[in-house]
């Protein structure tokens, strides 16, 4: 057993660090609002063919194993820079396992370059943590799929290119056995998104489908055939789906917080900052249980669960306690603790509910019956 | 003991509670995606001026425990209004009636944040050794934005507090009761507001078939939380009735220990719906956040429970 | 809405308090009460001071006139739990009888079962035990099976129930047996000597006291017909109004709160209780004693102006669990030593009764399932 980075990693880190030098002012890992500053920044990342690092070689890619990508969007999250796009993650990884040799010549080149963004089209007002209960209906007629119904929180539809619908191509009762994959043009005729504001100060949008067409050959994989194709997407994910160095640049900011205010000389304050401190140790713990399970898909579940749980537990946790410290000068829009505050309320919610992951750990990790 | 209301104080709240329902109706920030921070209920206020509920602490066979449901009653609305300060901590600590609404603070506070002060007609301050009790007419108040659901000021400069109505050092533990108390009121009704609209919504919402809320896992941690909101307003309600020390800090120590659990449970269980500013949820979590730190936060409420119960050797 | 006592509250209370100060001996705590009611030693002390109290007319104040009681308000009976309990409860199991037993026996029993009972339980005379929990039914006490086949003469019971405290020093069983009938159908309710032949008692050594524990065998256990309380398989009526009182019948926050002041002078005298964190873990604990005394009140209240038992029971037993165990995590965070044999008596017995607070009396899970349905109106789960 060795707990330690290799020399390649190593290295690899020091370029990526070097690299993110100048892009620290960025600042779209929490609110993602400069849509050109992103757009410009995952060119950027195309050029170094970054977007691709764990892609497959004859994909364009360049076959690293997946501790490489959790590096790089580990220390993105520490600086706060971006996330990975969607485009380059499961829309990219998917068409690659199970796309057509012409949708990968048209959908993979862009994506690598960073050219294209794509915005995500799973949930619906009436389907979030159970998604196999979703209706927008796509009807297969002479000119492709007509789509009709409604998505709802897609991030950033109004500012990407394509949507990664998810919707109902069998019959309703048949749950998860009757949903497919399709590729959306957000320009497409029919399709009106209109943006709602969130606490987190973030901008989310719903989706509206009024008879839509998607060319068949937007389709990846089989018709009624998503469900394992997006679960397939979530275990080639799960290793940078909640990077610790996030957690610790949350902990960070509220401890400099802190001492720029003199609270670190209270022994409460200081007792609760190495509280804090540990936790965020034990998050780092858990993703690199991720990174070892990868392959194992049970394990992986399992320590993907426990850690979108202990770091959403985690981050809010962190943020409460500023705002506990009993200053005022906290909560105030300007104030960093209160933006962060605002914006981890919502991680125990997206991508997975903290109720999801327990339930996950309770019955594939405990062995306890639903 | 007997812990019902009285028919007067029946007829009171009855009234109350019938007023407020009247202002219940918040605007949504719509498409507009400009957050409404909150609504402050000029209606309800005038209403409630009308019927002279504002005095209720000083009128003859009224008291603290009758101005304490309207401050319970109005925190439960999604509307915010002043109620603490002009109706139980104002006339409670000066024997009348003040200019409101009364903002109230900690001196080290002022040029910070403070609840109300960028509305407030009545400020007083705790000065640590005495209160003053000063008008707000002239003084150099900034409006603070937040997402905190209250209107909130800070001072530019302090005011020349020599010139200011002074009530003396023996008016700072009676400051500091009053207030606890109120903030408790006011936790409560906030508290009691999030976990019923959070009932409500998870007996309709459906997951995997079934409503949310027939979930053991849910039904556990919403039940553990009304026995925390019940546990808020009976503590409350019975330092609003004792006035004593120890009764205020253990209200305001359990209403600010019980926001963190609760606001996190009512979050989850309203979904991602619960984040959005068209739900009214965070009318109620976010006032609570704000009232978490009040005052010094928990922190300072324990240490006020620990002087007033083991001081001695 | 008034929180004050009256003065005959006051003036009852300060009788219990002097009865208590002449009666415990010195070393009460370290010597008798140190492990809980159902302790050896206090159960024998008990039958001494049970005569004390009875003497007094102090066992059955809340009772009828009619029954030897004095109709005394449901506050006067959380007074005397309250005395009682934070003292360890130097009636042991006598409080059975007085709080549930015997008013079931009046609303549910015949007249020869009252006068035979009643007068014993007012003279504090009989120290009760409670035959509800069986190996395969603990929280779903509907899923019993010991069995009592009507013969002849009365019934014959065979089976065996478990957790039962009080059992080897108790005179008195109220046992729950299957008359046939599944699930609440069938549950019958009687009432029988400890020592009745067949019956056999066996302790059971556990984390919390290597006495409260006993498991209780029955072969072959003939009762005469008038041993059945009620009539043959409707007794889930009487079990339900039993468990209402029995959730709030021991005022567990009051010993918590006197235990805290006994931490507090230990921390005192350790140098430990100025730390800001300490302190705040003992007003924290203080609040949650406090609230489990209101919400508590809250359900005399309604008692006490004879309302119909509502949801706010559960609310309670549910806050009295968390105090208890806000008070004994301080104990032993900082006091662990005193947990020990050498220790002190007093934080040891809180200690060990709050390990079993959220099982005993219907585990902290059943009154919150009970909170969610009627309290919250939450539906049925699948």
């Amino acid at each position: 057993m060795q707990l330690a980075y290799s020399s390649a990693e190593r290295a690899f880190l020091a370029e990526v660090r070097a690299f993110l030098a100048p892009w620290r002012g960025l600042g779209q890992y929490l609110q993602g609002r400069d849509h050109a500053g992103l757009r410009a920044f995952y060119k950027a990342l195309g050029v170094k063919n970054w977007l691709s690092l764990g892609w497959p070689v004859d994909h364009g890619g360049r076959g690293l194993p997946p501790i490489y990508e959790f590096l790089l969007w580990d220390e993105m999250a520490h600086a706060r820079i971006a996330r990975p796009p969607l485009s380059a993650g499961i829309v990219a990884k998917t068409i690659i396992r199970y796309g057509t040799d012409a949708q990968k010549a048209r959908w993979l080149e862009p994506i690598r370059t960073g050219e294209l963004m794509f915005s995500l089209g799973y949930s619906e007002p009436e389907a979030g943590s159970d998604l196999a209960s979703l209706r927008t209906r796509a009807e297969l007629g002479p000119e492709g799929y007509r789509i009709n119904g409604t998505k709802i929180w897609s991030s950033s539809a109004q500012d990407s290119d394509y949507l990664w619908l998810l919707c109902r191509t069998g019959e309703v009762a048949s749950r998860a056995a009757g949903l497919s994959l399709l590729i959306v043009d957000l320009r497409a005729p029919g399709l009106r998104i209109r943006p709602m504001a969130k606490m987190s100060g973030n901008v989310f949008c719903e989706l509206f489908f009024d008879d839509v067409i998607v060319p068949v050959d937007q389709r990846i994989g089989p018709q009624d055939g998503a469900w394992k194709m997006m679960n397939a997407s979530l275990a080639d994910e799960r290793h940078v789906q909640f990077p610790p160095k996030r957690v610790l640049a949350d902990y960070e900011t509220v401890r400099d917080w802190a001492m720029a205010h003199g609270l670190d000389r209270d022994p409460v304050v200081r007792e609760r900052l190495a509280e804090l401190a540990v936790d965020v140790l034990e998050c780092q713990a858990h993703a690199l249980r991720v990174l070892t399970a990868q392959g194992d898909d049970v394990r992986a579940s399992i320590a993907a669960a426990a850690n979108k749980r202990a770091s959403t537990d985690t981050i809010q946790a962190i943020a409460r306690a500023a705002m506990d410290f009993g200053i005022p000068a906290a909560l105030t829009t300007a104030a960093p603790i209160e933006q962060l505050w605002r914006q981890t309320l919502e991680e125990s919610l997206g991508g997975g509910t903290t109720e999801i992951m327990t339930s996950i750990i309770a019955r594939q990790g405990l062995g306890l019956k639903a | 003991m007997d812990l019902e209301l009285t028919s007067d104080q029946r007829a009171i709240h009855d009234a109350i509670v019938q007023m407020v329902s009247n202002h219940m109706d918040v605007p949504r920030s719509g498409a507009t995606l400009k957050p409404v921070e909150y609504c402050y209920a000029d209606q309800l206020d005038r209403d409630l001026a009308e019927g002279e509920f504002f005095s209720l602490a000083l009128t003859e066979g009224c008291g603290a425990l009758e101005a304490a449901l309207l401050v319970y009653e109005t925190g439960r609305s999604p509307l915010v209004l002043e109620t603490a300060g002009a109706a139980f901590i104002g006339p409670l600590l000066t024997g009348r009636d003040l200019p409101r609404p009364v903002a109230v603070a900690r001196l080290e506070d002022l040029t910070r944040a403070v609840r109300f002060l960028d509305r407030a007609r009545t400020l007083i301050v705790d000065l640590g050794d005495d209160v003053a009790v000063l008008s707000t007419d002239g003084l150099a108040v900034e409006p603070i934005h937040s997402m905190f659901a209250y209107p909130l000021g800070r001072l530019m400069t302090l005011p020349d507090f020599t010139a200011a109505e002074r009530l003396g050092a023996a008016a700072v533990p009676r400051l500091r009761r009053l207030w606890r108390v109120g903030l408790a009121l006011e936790t409560a009704a906030a508290l009691q507001a999030a976990v019923d609209f959070t009932t409500a919504y998870v007996k309709d919402r459906l997951v995997f078939g079934r409503p949310v809320g027939s979930y053991q896992a849910v039904q556990h941690r919403l039940s553990a939380d009304i026995q925390r909101v019940r546990a808020v307003y009976w503590l409350a309600l019975k330092a609003a009735w004792s006035g004593g020390d120890q009764d205020a800090a253990l209200a305001a120590l359990y209403a600010q220990q019980a926001i963190t659990p609760i606001n996190y449970d009512t979050h989850q269980f309203n979904g991602a719906l619960g984040m959005t500013l068209e739900h009214t949820l965070h009318f109620w979590t976010f006032r609570l956040r704000l009232l978490q730190g009040e005052m010094g936060g928990a922190r300072t409420q324990a240490a006020a429970t620990v002087a007033a119960t083991w001081a001695g050797a | 809405m008034d929180f004050a006592w009256t003065e005959s509250e006051q003036a009852y209370r300060a009788e219990l308090v002097s009865l208590l100060e002449q009666q415990l001996p010195p070393d009460w705590w370290d010597a008798y009460a140190y492990d809980g009611p159902a302790g050896p030693e206090l159960m024998v002390h008990a039958r001494r001071f049970n005569a004390e109290l009875a003497q007094r007319n102090l066992v059955v104040r809340h009772w009828p006139r009619a029954y030897g009681g004095q109709e005394a308000s449901a506050w006067s009976q959380i007074i005397l739990s309250e005395e009682m309990w934070s003292n360890g409860e130097p009636r042991s199991s006598l409080y059975l009888g007085a709080n549930w037993a015997g008013p079931a026996i009046m609303k549910f029993g015949t007249e020869a079962q009252k006068q035979r009972y009643l007068r014993p339980i007012a003279d504090g005379k009989l120290l009760w035990c409670q035959g509800f929990s069986e190996p395969e039914a603990g929280t779903d006490l509907a899923n019993m099976k010991t069995r009592a086949e009507p013969d002849a003469d009365g019934y014959v019971i065979n089976g065996s129930k478990v957790w039962t405290s009080y059992a080897s020093r108790a005179d008195i069983m109220f046992l729950l047996a299957r008359v046939g009938g599944s699930g609440k159908g069938g549950v019958s309710c009687f009432i029988l000597p400890v020592n009745s032949p067949g019956m056999e008692v066996r302790p059971i050594p556990a984390i919390h006291s290597p006495h409260d524990f006993n498991e209780v065998f029955f072969t072959d256990v003939r009762v005469p017909a008038d041993a059945l309380l009620g009539e043959p398989g409707k007794g889930w009526d009487i079990v339900t109004t039993i468990l209402h009182y029995e959730r709030i019948g021991a005022a567990r926050y009051e010993f918590s709160r006197r235990t805290l002041d006994r931490v507090v002078a230990h921390l005192k005298q350790r140098g430990l209780f100025d730390d800001p964190t300490v302190q705040a873990e003992l007003a924290t604990a203080l609040a949650a004693t406090e609230a489990a005394r209101l919400l508590t009140y809250v359900v005399i209240d309604g008692r006490a102006k004879e309302r119909p038992p509502g949801p706010d029971t559960y609310v309670a037993r549910y806050a009295m669990v968390q105090a208890d165990h806000a008070v004994a995590n301080i104990a032993s965070t900082y006091l662990s030593d005193l947990l020990t044999e050498q220790g002190d008596g007093m934080l040891r017995s809180h200690f060990t009764s709050a390990i079993t607070a959220g099982i005993a009396a219907g585990a902290a899970e059943v009154q919150l399932n009970m909170i969610s349905g009627r309290y919250l109106g939450l539906p049925r789960g699948a």
